[in-house]
């Protein structure tokens, strides 16, 4: 296989299986947060700020997937 | 009509040197970013009354939720208070830094090399690697400014070994100290994951929109990428905000654990 093809399919399973972990975290907080929310809507402000921080905690393996994908397209390493 | 997908690059261009230091053009619009913001603060400062503007309305809201956030990271009022201004600084350059290239034009500005001038500063790693580590060596410093054996005793644990009082109590002792051992590498994958959140979020964004208005139909190619900007907006705000708060919580956290007896 040539390398240029070799790196396309590199990126793109990169990315495809390092979304798979986040998608079902950020799918959890999200549905615990609604949950509780629904609970005590008193409460709605401060679980929402925490609900986006541990979002951004729980996607930033994605993120990384997402750097590597991007480094190996666009980066020239040879 | 017909154009070229432009050139995706990660590092930055060099615009000019000073002496053998090259300025880059993430830099320069770093400075000219940080000198709008400072302005704004200072014309702000001068006009701040009892009866508030509605942008001080904005801005004493945004301090008193980092104020709050520190002073349930710290558990003290005036550590919370000392650590307002750094937070709020590193929140409103982010702000203002990850929105850069939906400016106009701004961005297309090229010199006669060829070479763009201005670049979005977070979307160059420098940046977001170089706050992650001076905030998470921060951290350190205070911790071992406050209570240096303490702290260094939680990361290399002799201590266990001395607790031993029995045969019983050895595995344990050193599954502990490796524990600790490993507490280093997570301080440094908290500078990597800091860095490389902010950094990932923001390129990803800018990238995303000049690939869909690549692929986007001729006639239309302006129309398309609107949804994508909207996103590439909103995910560079949170970025903005999570940065910070995550800051609080593990310059809070090294701090604290330290205090504690």
């Amino acid at each position: 296989m040539e390398i240029g093809a070799m790196k396309l399919l590199a990126a793109a399973i990169c990315m495809g299986i390092g979304a798979v972990g986040s998608g079902i975290g950020e799918g959890i907080i999200a549905g615990k947060a609604l949950e509780a929310m629904g609970r005590n809507p008193e409460m709605q402000d401060k679980l929402f700020s925490n609900m986006i921080v541990s979002m951004a905690i729980c996607e930033s393996t994605a993120i990384y997937s997402l750097v590597v994908s991007l480094i190996i397209l666009f980066v020239d390493l040879s | 009509m017909n154009f070229e997908m432009p050139t995706l690059s990660l590092a930055p261009d060099v615009v000019f040197n000073i002496g053998s230091f090259g300025v880059t053009n993430a830099m320069l619009a770093m400075w000219i970013l940080t000198g709008i913001v400072l302005l704004v603060g200072v014309l702000l400062n001068r006009k701040v009354g009892v009866v508030p503007s509605r942008l001080q309305v904005v801005l004493e809201g945004l301090i008193t939720f980092f104020a709050d956030n520190l002073e349930t990271a710290f558990g003290s009022r005036e550590r919370a208070k000392q650590f307002t201004p750094l937070m709020l600084a590193m929140f409103l350059m982010f702000f203002v830094a990850n929105q850069f290239y939906v400016l106009p034009l701004i961005g297309d500005i090229v010199t006669g090399d060829g070479v763009k001038l201005l670049k979005t500063p977070t979307a160059h790693f420098s940046l977001p690697i170089a706050i992650a580590f001076v905030i998470v060596g921060m951290s350190h410093l205070l911790a071992l400014k406050t209570a240096p054996l303490k702290h260094i005793g939680q990361f290399i644990k002799v201590g266990e070994f001395l607790k031993i009082r029995s045969v019983k109590d050895v595995p344990n002792a050193f599954l502990e100290f490796f524990l600790g051992l490993l507490d280093i590498v997570g301080e440094i994958a908290k500078v990597v994951s800091l860095s490389a959140r902010l950094f990932g979020n923001v390129l990803a964004g800018e990238l995303m929109v000049v690939i869909i208005s690549f692929i986007a139909a001729p006639i239309t190619f302006w129309l398309v990428p609107i949804p994508f900007i909207f996103l590439s907006i909103f995910s560079g705000l949170i970025q903005a905000f999570v940065f910070p708060l995550l800051c609080v919580q593990y310059v809070g956290g090294t701090v604290t654990a330290v205090q504690e007896s």
